[in-house]
């Protein structure tokens, strides 16, 4: 397979499996430096190995794209909330790596987010209809690649995109690790 | 996908396109043959019409140079065929009226024959109402048509929108779905054409309010004709979701499937086109960004209520009593300078009285001469004595004065312009 496609279908399913022959990874990280992007290595949270596109440090899709901004999306303040709690949820332990985390259940980060904001609106109903706006926000997630697919377990693991966060950005997470929301966080 | 095309090909227009043509020569037809029923006699008529449309006419062209631009796009034998058809009807007229003249121009006439021909091959005749329409708001707004033109369009068009409404019901109620599809893209425009008729009947009551009746009228067959439209997509698309085949609806009914669709049915055509998986841009300051920006306050405290006052006498009241007492003990202390005089030197007094003494009782003096309710006055010298030796080095001259009514409003500030300021 010619490295163009190689990238192509990496850009398309995302991850791929790592190849055994040592000279198609280097072919493939070569035609990434081209396209500044980066191969890099991830392992989900079954700890099987896969590759996928990240991007090189002195870019990022904003940079790249430009004036084709309607290429990329911005996340909605609800996809941004449910994902931080979701972080939050997934990793534990901040002196540890990020990806891949731990497993949470659906049920911990909307609980999570419902201890954060407070309630919204009056009544059962209002509560509801927020908690399905957020699970539909999961599921967003879980498209764009930060959420990893769904097992069927009603479980949340963090997906593959997180890990082409650079070392700055997970810092930056670390530093603020307790303003994330959590389960069980005092908000008094 | 070849059945869908062998189907297309069955339905396509060349098979119907005569019948509708015939429909639409009828009303001037002399006789149920006055259409020819092969297809090419069209296509030589256009063949004149590009001729004449793309070379340099201007004079006319000869019967050969037409043949030549016409041997492009139909058989020499079909343009010899028709040649003497269209000189006799006027579709070709000479150039000029003599015999030995044998060039020919086109006559604008057919020109527009052959537009509505295709329009009619194309969209059918629901687009003549919606120009009828347009045109007649077009006129009625620059005052180019009488009331009784307008009337009588107004009755045509509603008229022709009843008749298309109950063709379409006859078609869904009665007639086989392949006679449906080959009329799918004659009714694209009702949107328009309610938007239209209610834009005319506007313009209308406004100028003829007698008219509103027929307007409304008007309305109420456009509005049938629309929903005889629905009625008749989602005909075809009931027949297009249980055959599975998307490929023969217009873009307005592509809407329709995606509204009523399952998603099975819809991912059908993409099932073998790749996608590249969504991006979406996140950083850690837009995650901290949302949850400070939906961070809750945190909750208000009201303080603590003040501990309840302990019983015993009102403070307030302690407090005048102290003032009416500071009251007394100034006036007394007045009274004792005066010695029952209506005004006293006060300077050797303070001179002989020590630092703190002398302190006191200017103090005290001035806040009796300031209460409106001690009657006394303080003036004041501009002079000053200075006696380093003494226990008060500096001293102004004052005098203590009885006041009575006007003379207690006196303060130390009018004072000080009559004999200067105090200075301690």
């Amino acid at each position: 397979m010619s490295s163009p496609l190689a990238l192509a279908r990496m850009r398309a399913l995302r991850t791929v499996r790592v190849p055994f022959d040592p000279s198609e990874y280097s072919a493939l990280e070569s035609a990434a430096q081209l396209a500044a992007r980066r191969i890099t290595d991830v392992v989900d949270g079954d700890g099987v190995r896969a590759l996928m596109l990240g991007w090189a440090p002195e870019y990022d899709p904003g940079s790249v794209f430009g004036a084709e901004r309607g290429y990329l999306r911005n996340a909605s303040p609800t996809a941004l909330l449910t994902l931080a709690a979701c972080i939050r949820c997934c990793w534990p332990d901040p002196s540890e790596s990020l990806y891949p985390g731990c497993a949470a259940t659906e049920d911990e980060v909307l609980d999570a987010l419902e201890r954060f904001t407070g309630p919204v609106g009056s009544g059962e109903a209002s509560q509801n209809a927020v908690r399905r706006v957020r699970k539909g926000a999961i599921r967003q997630l879980r498209g764009y690649g930060l959420l990893a697919p769904d097992s069927g377990e009603g479980t949340v693991r963090l997906g593959p995109e997180v890990a082409t966060w650079s070392d700055p950005d997970v810092s930056q997470l670390r530093s603020r690790y307790d303003d994330l929301p959590a389960v069980g966080r005092d908000q008094s | 996908m070849d059945q869908q095309d062998d189907l297309l090909a069955t339905l396509a227009s060349p098979d119907r396109f005569p019948e509708r043509v015939n429909a639409f020569v009828a009303p001037v037809a002399n006789e149920s043959d006055a259409v020819a029923q092969d297809p090419l006699v069209l296509a030589v008529a256009e063949a004149v019409y590009e001729a004449f449309g793309d070379l340099d006419a201007d004079g006319g062209l000869t019967r050969s140079e037409l043949a030549t631009a016409c041997a492009r796009s139909v058989p020499v034998q079909a343009f010899d065929s028709r040649f003497d058809l269209f000189v006799s009807m006027g579709l070709l007229r000479r150039n000029r009226e003599k015999p030995h003249q044998r060039r020919y121009v086109l006559n604008p006439t057919s020109v527009a024959a052959l537009l509505v021909y295709e329009r009619l091959r194309e969209v059918g005749g629901v687009q003549e109402i919606l120009a009828l329409l347009d045109r007649t708001r077009q006129e009625l707004l620059t005052g180019k048509i009488t009331r009784e033109t307008l009337v009588n369009r107004m009755t045509r068009a509603r008229r022709g929108l009843s008749i298309f409404a109950g063709h379409l019901q006859h078609l869904v109620r009665a007639r086989p779905w392949e006679e449906l599809l080959a009329e799918r893209s004659h009714h694209r425009s009702t949107d328009e054409l309610l938007a239209e008729a209610k834009e005319l009947v506007t313009v209308v009551a406004d100028r003829f309010s007698d008219l509103v009746g027929l307007g409304s009228r008007l309305i109420g067959e456009a509005l049938r004709y629309s929903a005889a439209v629905n009625e008749f997509c989602d005909r075809l698309l009931e027949q297009a979701g249980a055959r599975r085949d998307f490929s023969m609806l217009l873009p307005e009914q592509y809407l329709s499937a995606a509204l009523n669709s399952s998603m099975d049915e819809l991912a059908t055509p993409f099932a073998r086109t790749v996608f590249d998986p969504p991006s979406l841009v996140v950083t850690p300051e837009q995650i901290f960004r949302a949850v400070d920006d939906h961070q809750p306050r945190p909750p208000r405290h009201r303080p603590p209520r003040p501990p309840a006052m302990p019983p015993g006498p009102d403070p307030v009241a302690l407090a005048r009593n102290r003032v009416n007492a500071e009251r007394v003990r100034l006036t007394a202390e007045t009274e004792l300078h005066l010695q029952g005089g209506a005004e006293v030197d006060l300077t050797s007094r303070i001179r002989g009285a020590s630092w703190r003494g002398a302190a006191r009782m200017v103090a005290d003096v001035l806040k009796a001469h300031a209460d409106p309710s001690v009657p006394v006055a303080v003036l004041l010298s501009e002079a000053i004595i200075v006696d380093s030796a003494g226990p008060v080095s500096h001293v102004t001259p004052m005098t203590l004065r009885r006041a009575s009514g006007p003379e207690i409003v006196a303060d130390v500030d009018v004072a000080s312009e009559i004999s200067g300021t105090a200075h301690v």
